[in-house]
């Protein structure tokens, strides 16, 4: 299997989202190539800082009650 | 549960929904209060800028409260809202993009793979900033995709109906994304 189809089915294969053929040549590949390992290396690192992005705890909210004030509600 | 038991629970979404579309507006602030950061936290994932995602936050409920008569409440009240969020924020997407060149709705410029041999440097340690920044400049299409599934949480599934496309679409719209992120994280770190 060549970069570009491994590649293609990187998001895939981090899903375990693969058949189990697609998935072992997938698996083969990246031990091998050290440039398409690099590439799902970074994928993994990706998915996993982002579950940390935006966290509620992490951001800072406006003022709900100003919001509020500021709105301007009327029917259709 | 006996019968002042619940009276005195508080009022389902549902409830409040009916209300403020009979014209209460001490039910419609309720609403608000109840899902206000919800919808922020959304609006600046999708936005990437707080002003934005206020200024968004607000169009949201103002929309909101011409709609909320056609709440049936045949799906959970936040579901109905997040998809009416995720909507309003597309349509803001697509009024900014007839007005600049170079936002591209879907962003149909190919992800190219910028090899590791290419580029002397490994991708640079990330950190949720660097990402949160990355993400911002992502086409809305793909950072739609990227923030509902690997952000949020949201299943393919579920992100196809909320946008009317199909699950496959969801998936390769996301590995594009993700593609697209590291590219721009290595070119973030080039210049720094
Ligand atoms: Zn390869």
């Amino acid at each position: 299997m060549n970069c570009v189809k491994t590649l293609e089915l990187i998001s895939e294969f981090h899903a375990g989202a693969l058949d189990e053929t697609d998935r072992v040549v997938v698996h083969t590949h990246l031990l091998e190539c050290v440039t398409c390992a690099e590439v799902f290396n970074d994928v993994e690192v990706i998915v996993r800082v982002a579950k940390v992005t935006y966290l509620e705890t992490s951001i800072h909210f406006p003022d709900e009650h100003e919001l509020w004030r500021r709105m301007n509600l009327t029917k259709a | 549960m006996s019968v002042a038991e619940i009276e005195n629970m508080p009022p389902t979404d549902f409830e409040l929904a009916q209300k403020s579309a009979a014209g209460d507006m001490d039910a419609f602030e309720e609403l608000y209060r109840r899902h206000f950061r919800r919808v922020y936290a959304l609006c600046l994932r999708m936005m990437g800028n707080p002003t934005e995602a206020e200024d968004l936050t607000q169009e949201v409920f103002t929309n909101l409260y011409k709609k909320i008569g056609s709440f049936r409440g045949d799906s959970a009240f936040t579901t109905w809202l997040h998809r009416m969020t995720v909507n309003q924020v597309l349509m803001h997407f697509r009024k900014r993009s007839t007005r600049s060149e170079r936002t591209t709705e879907e962003g149909e410029t190919p992800v190219q793979i910028v090899l590791g041999t290419e580029n002397p440097n490994r991708m640079p340690i990330i950190d949720r900033i660097a990402l949160e920044k990355a993400i911002a400049e992502l086409p809305p299409g793909y950072r739609t995709v990227f923030v509902l599934h690997d952000v949020e949480g949201h299943e393919h599934e579920e992100i196809a109906s909320i946008l009317g496309i199909a699950a496959g679409t969801s998936k390769s719209q996301l590995h594009k994304a993700r593609l697209k992120l590291r590219n721009l994280l290595k070119e973030q770190a080039a210049l720094n």
